[in-house]
């Protein structure tokens, strides 16, 4: 049994004025415990959406989500079953995500249980897990910086010793070093207290070091996933290779890294054929008109792609 | 002319232990179409110094110095006039693309109504302009995106949205603050590329505030490391980023995940922790956490001169070439 696992995911999301968005087209996903799963891809293409699934804050339209091979199904937040307290989301954006009125401490304190001494001295623990003073636990959202408000949110998610954490775009606005202590701080998450972590982040250099495997989305599905390292060294799908080739050398050179050409699909009308079709420089005819779906490639590689077995991999 | 030249900038912001210093005597300048890379610690006052520029504070926080926008200074300017400016000749793309968006109003109302107050254009043409904007940061169907709500995009999506705004009335200066954090890398390559555009073809002045060193490498021309409400090392992006000189730069870029290193190393975080605002060490900022502290870095707080090639505040200065 895995700890978390999606299969065939599908979440629409109304238009104003009708008609409905597809922002996640049937994409599946397994966490292990102990496990780092890496999700990237382009901004807009579901990554969040498909964590809201993952924890039942949104509804699945099709397919289906499991947590330690219970269903989880969207439910109010009051109404949040006991055994999902161990699956623990941090949100995109710490700053929606925390409460304004209350203190850092009292919201990491949240998930606790126990005395209100016991209670202190765990929370001072977690601050300093996550590279924060202990004294800023009487102190309000507000007063924080972008990156110190994003440890706040990840304390408190550790706080109720999760077994899988979903971690959305948690490097952000940090620096360079404080990124390398949360990157170790998840590395250590997995290997000693066997959390399993999906990690979504747009700082592919992070991905790369610390995710055992990766997924890489495009508009609403999986283009690839795959042990890390030889999906980096030769990426299976071009929009994967396009990806690994826009990430920006820090080498002091100046040089402009590519963006991809074409228009930006909408999810409400995607492209027939390969999704990936109108901006692939590979693109032949069979891809304008019939969509390839993920196929497995030697070393627990897959991809979607009809040139990927031709590639030579494994 | 400079278009913004800031100078001996301090800022202090009220707490409930007492005012407390969070940008110490920043000084910078960024000419007409040049791009100033700003870097460094988290919580190191490098959105503060910048919001202080636009009159943009908690109530009850204190600003010392002058910050020259075309010559006027921006700090002690009436607010109307600064209101006039900020959003027209001036723009700002903030941190948190929530503050920049109002939740209750639709894209293209708010993007609108923006490009017909600062720009006087009718309803028509503010409607192409608007369709220009969001087709520029490629925002697919933007036609559809201007009947929708910020909560309707993903979070990348309103990032790109709130750079649409801050481009809507062709700004003299953006302060971009973390403008791509939320963006895959090939939709930020494309939102670089179109800041280096404008640059180039409308001299465009960017302030571009990012921890990611390598949109620094790719676009900025000068670069400025910010560390505990100071700035520690400023010159060229070359010169600063390929043999820093500050051991703080030096160690920021050491922490960075190198393609080569195995995975079961650990990164190299800067050991100890962050000083907290109102809570400085004596002397450097950075002594506590510095291998290279002697003696006079415990006692006196270097200043940022002229070393050579750059400017740098460290009188040990252990990676001179
Ligand atoms: N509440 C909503 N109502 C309607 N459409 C939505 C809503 N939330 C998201 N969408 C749409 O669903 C798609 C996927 O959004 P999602 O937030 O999952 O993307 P993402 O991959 O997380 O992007 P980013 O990297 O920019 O955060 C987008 O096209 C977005 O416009
Ligand atoms: N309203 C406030 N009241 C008190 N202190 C504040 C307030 N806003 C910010 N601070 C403090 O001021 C310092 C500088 O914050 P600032 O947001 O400028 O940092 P930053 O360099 O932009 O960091 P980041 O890279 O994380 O965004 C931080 O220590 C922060 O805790
Ligand atoms: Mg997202
Ligand atoms: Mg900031």
């Amino acid at each position: 049994m895995s700890a978390l696992e999606l299969r065939d995911v599908v979440v629409d999301y109304d238009r104003r004025g009708g008609g409905s968005v597809r922002a996640v087209a049937g994409a599946s996903l397994v966490v292990e415990r102990g496990r780092i799963v890496g999700l990237v891809g382009e901004s807009g293409c579901g990554k969040s959406t498909l964590a809201r699934a993952a924890v039942g804050l949104v509804p699945v339209a099709e397919g289906s989500v499991e947590f330690e091979g219970t269903a989880v199904t969207p439910l109010s937040r009051r109404a949040r079953p006991e055994h999902l307290v161990r699956l623990q989301l941090v949100f995109q954006n710490p700053y929606s995500s925390l409460n304004p009125r209350r203190t850092a401490g009292s919201q990491i304190a949240d998930g606790l249980k126990g005395t209100r001494a016991a209670r202190a001295v765990r929370v001072r623990e977690l601050c300093e897990v996550v590279g924060l003073p202990g004294t800023v636990t009487s102190r309000y959202p507000h007063e924080f910086s972008g990156g110190q408000r994003q440890r706040i949110a990840i304390a408190r998610a550790l706080a109720s010793s999760p077994s899988v954490i979903v971690l959305d775009e948690p490097l952000a606005s940090l620096d360079a070093s404080a990124q390398a202590q949360l990157a170790n701080l998840l590395a250590n998450l997995a290997r000693d207290l066997e959390v399993g972590l999906l990690l979504i982040s747009h700082d592919l250099a992070i991905v790369r070091h610390v995710a055992d495997e990766v997924s890489v989305m495009y508009l609403g599905k999986m283009a690839e996933t795959g042990p890390t390292l030889p999906l980096w060294t030769k990426p299976a799908h071009p929009y994967s290779e396009a990806l690994i080739a826009a990430v920006p050398r820090p080498d002091g050179a100046g040089f402009l890294p590519e963006s991809l050409p074409g228009e930006v699909p909408d999810p409400a009308h995607p492209p027939a054929g390969c999704r990936f079709h109108p901006r692939c420089p590979y693109v032949f005819e069979r891809c304008r008109v019939e969509e390839p779906r993920l196929e497995p490639l030697p070393n627990d590689r897959f991809a979607a792609c009809w040139l990927a077995g031709s590639k030579g991999l494994g | 002319m400079s278009v913004l030249e800031v100078d001996s900038l301090r800022v202090q912001l009220p707490t409930p232990s007492g005012d407390v210093t969070i940008v110490d005597g920043v000084d910078y300048a960024v000419e007409a179409g040049e791009v100033l890379g700003v870097a460094g610690e988290s919580g190191s006052g490098k959105t503060i110094s910048m919001l202080a520029l636009l009159g943009l504070l908690p109530e009850r926080s204190t600003v010392h110095g002058t910050a020259r926008f075309e010559g006027r200074d921006l700090i002690t300017m009436p607010r109307r006039e600064l209101r006039d400016i900020a959003g027209r000749d001036l723009a700002m793309v903030f941190q948190d693309p929530f503050t920049s968006l109002h939740p209750m109003l639709s894209v293209g109302k708010q993007l609108t109504e923006h490009v017909r107050r600062h720009l006087h254009l009718d309803r028509a043409a503010s409607q192409r302009r608007a369709v220009e904007l969001l087709e520029d940061v490629r925002i697919p169907d933007p036609e559809a995106a201007l009947r929708a709500f910020p909560h309707h995009f993903s979070g990348g999506m309103r990032q790109r949205i709130a750079i649409a705004i801050a481009l809507a009335c062709r700004p003299k200066l953006l302060i971009a603050d973390e403008p791509t954090t939320a963006l895959d890398v090939t939709v930020q390559a494309g939102i670089l590329r179109l800041l280096d555009r404008l640059r180039r073809e409308h001299e465009l002045a960017v302030i571009l505030i990012t921890h990611d060193l390598g949109v620094l490498s790719s676009i900025a021309d000068r670069v400025s490391i910010f560390y505990a409400g100071r700035v520690v090392e400023s010159g060229a992006r070359d010169a600063v980023l390929t043999h820093p000189r500050h051991p703080y730069t030096h160690a920021l870029l050491d922490a960075l995940p190198h393609p080569e290193v195995s995975k079961e190393r650990p990164l190299v975080a800067i050991g100890g922790a962050p000083p907290a605002p109102g809570r400085l060490p004596t002397g450097c900022a950075f002594n506590p956490r510095c291998a290279h502290a002697v003696e006079t870095c415990r006692l006196e707080v270097p200043q940022l001169v002229v070393a050579g090639d750059r400017r740098l505040a460290c009188p040990v200065d252990p990676f001179r070439a």
